[in-house]
């Protein structure tokens, strides 16, 4: 092919490849999730920011925020979730609603030298007002990452109350529970060690056991089960056991583990949290969980649970077979061109990627197959 | 296998021995080597030298597992890692030096290795200054009178000594915290668990 130059920042050449593995992953997990009756939507790539506040104060930072040609503040879409939840807040009646969603999310990002970033991701939103559907966005979650071939991925259950409950059960001051929850996340016990030192002994023995709460499921339970006797925390300690225990059902090979040290990564989740990782990876191949809604306007609230898994990442990993796609080169002659342009349609019609060149723009190419129209077969 | 993430120096010497005391040993590593990757003999582990600033970006990407690295690195790098223990050892002062005071009544000029933290630092502080990053061999900025003073790290205090130049203040102590990388210490815990244990159980050696 003809030498091409580089591209300019910004912009990579992504490779029909991985295209192809991300629209199979695309297809695959939508039609997944379009079996379990969820309604296949697209949510706005340009939101309003009032829509967004609820994200809290770190999301919003990183939300990249323009004024549109009428003066409203507005922001890429940084949480299609906010989008969803906003809409529900204002229908009439908050019955059972499932969407799943393709959607391009962006974000400021600080690292190094990259000042933006956005992703593709494919996820579902359950709202709801009786029950709870935490088996079901779990068991999707599972299938969405089956259907995707990633190896050796790791499935995480989390439970964002757990903590701040045990915090309050042990009488810790509201303004320490502040300042210990972020520390027992960052597992940074030298600066918790200080920040709990006028606790009593025993609620820093405590505190410092649970920060190793975590790790493969029949390990945690037994840990806090033998360590804990608070009834409405063992519950949640149940509560999570027993959702392993079906996606254990549903897949026995499923790697699960426990997270009881998990804090909201988004301000609004209230309960479960889920979260898929892969060592090949430092990035979440999935996240969610259940999260309370408070539309400021109506005081409406509602429950919702829902994940997103991100596409390009997935893709990247992943063991889906693309699409084989032949090159085929048709070289020919200005005066051939019309006969070269049908040549190149019937064998873009069997599922080719045709080029049609010129003589003299040609270098060969080993992956090609080529074709040549010249002035003898014309 | 878990990767680890050592600066070459003191803080690798006394981390690999903590490792080889539990056990964990590297009989290919040769401190004159040029290699920078040696993989223990059980190959459970392998160590990676890598400059110490890179340290916390090597473990908050997933690339290294575990990581030993100061204070003062970590609070310069706003990195995601997890911070599991101090482990008493590489200790040292973060510290505002000079020859003289910071002037007041104009801007005055900080050189540093460190220039977030020293942002941070001043404006906590109310103080406006104007930051220039430096490198290394921070001491020769007031000499040469590239800036009014610098924020750099002390520990025997002799280099600046040796320099005429005086510490004014102390912003922070610090010394070599082992970190993890928080997924691979959560999808990784049983194999990561042995090696923390070898590196903090040193603290009583």
């Amino acid at each position: 092919m003809t030498q091409r130059q580089p591209l300019a920042q910004g912009m990579s050449i992504k490779g029909k490849e991985i295209y192809s593995k991300e629209d199979a992953l695309i297809y695959t997990t939508l039609k997944c999730f379009d079996s379990y009756g969820y309604d296949v939507i697209e949510p706005p790539s340009i939101e309003y920011y009032d829509v967004m506040k609820s994200s809290g104060k770190e999301a919003q930072q990183n939300m990249i925020k323009f004024i549109d040609p009428l003066g409203d503040i507005m922001v890429l879409q940084a949480d299609p979730t906010m989008s969803l939840a906003h809409y529900m807040s204002k229908q009439s009646e908050t019955s059972l609603r499932k969407f799943a969603m393709v959607s391009s999310v962006h974000r400021a990002y600080t690292l190094q030298s990259k000042r933006h970033e956005h992703f593709k991701q494919v996820g579902i939103e359950v709202f709801y007002d009786q029950g709870n559907y935490d088996e079901e966005v779990c068991e999707l979650a599972l299938k969405a990452l089956e259907l995707a071939q990633i190896k050796d991925v790791v499935i995480e259950l989390g439970h964002v109350m757990f903590m701040p409950s045990l915090l309050q059960t042990l009488r810790v001051p509201s303004v320490l529970i502040e300042q210990i929850l972020p520390l027992i996340q960052a597992k940074d016990m030298p600066l918790l060690e200080k920040t709990m030192f006028d606790l009593p002994l025993q609620v820093q023995t405590i505190i410092k056991q649970a920060m190793t709460w975590f790790g493969p499921v029949e390990d945690v339970v037994d840990k806090i089960t033998s360590e804990m006797n608070e009834p409405s925390l063992l519950a949640i300690v149940e509560e999570l056991n027993q959702l392993s225990n079906y996606l254990k059902q549903l897949n026995p090979e499923v790697s699960l583990i426990l997270d009881f040290t998990t804090q909201k990564s988004l301000s609004y989740y209230q309960g479960l949290t889920i979260t898929a990782y892969s060592p090949q990876s430092a990035q979440p191949l999935l996240s969610g969980g259940r999260y309370e809604y408070k539309e400021e306007e109506s005081n409406q609230s509602m429950t919702a649970i829902g994940f997103g898994l991100n596409v390009a990442l997935c893709a990247k990993l992943s063991s889906i077979q693309p699409t084989k796609i032949s090159n085929v080169v048709i070289i020919t002659t200005p005066e051939n061109k019309l006969k070269a342009l049908n040549k190149a349609n019937e064998y873009r019609a069997l599922g080719n990627r045709v080029h049609v060149m010129f003589e003299d723009e040609i270098e060969s190419n080993d992956d090609d197959h080529m074709i040549v129209i010249d002035k003898e077969q014309a | 296998m878990i990767t680890i993430a050592l600066a070459k120096g003191r803080l690798a010497t006394k981390g690999l021995e903590r490792l080889i005391q539990s056990g964990i040993t590297f009989s290919e590593y040769n401190e004159k080597s040029r290699k920078l990757i040696f993989e223990s003999d059980d190959k459970q582990a392998r160590i990676v030298f890598v400059k110490a600033m890179d340290v916390p970006t090597y473990v908050s990407l997933g690339i290294a597992d575990v990581g030993i690295v100061g204070k003062d690195v970590l609070l310069e790098s706003d990195s995601v890692v997890n911070e599991l223990s101090d482990l008493q050892f590489g200790a040292c002062r973060l510290c505002v030096c000079g020859l003289k005071p910071l002037p007041t009544d104009r801007k005055p000029i900080i050189a540093s290795k460190y220039p977030r933290v020293s942002e941070r630092y001043f404006n906590a502080h109310g103080i406006d200054v104007d930051i220039i990053k430096l490198e290394g061999s921070v001491e020769l900025a007031p000499l040469l009178q590239l800036a009014d003073g610098i924020v750099d790290i002390v520990e025997s205090g002799l280099t600046l000594k040796e320099n005429n130049l005086n510490v004014y203040t102390t912003i922070t102590t610090s010394s070599a915290r082992l970190i993890v990388n928080p997924r691979s210490y959560k999808i990784k815990l049983k194999a990561i668990q042995p090696i923390i244990e070898a590196i903090n159980q040193g603290e009583s050696v």
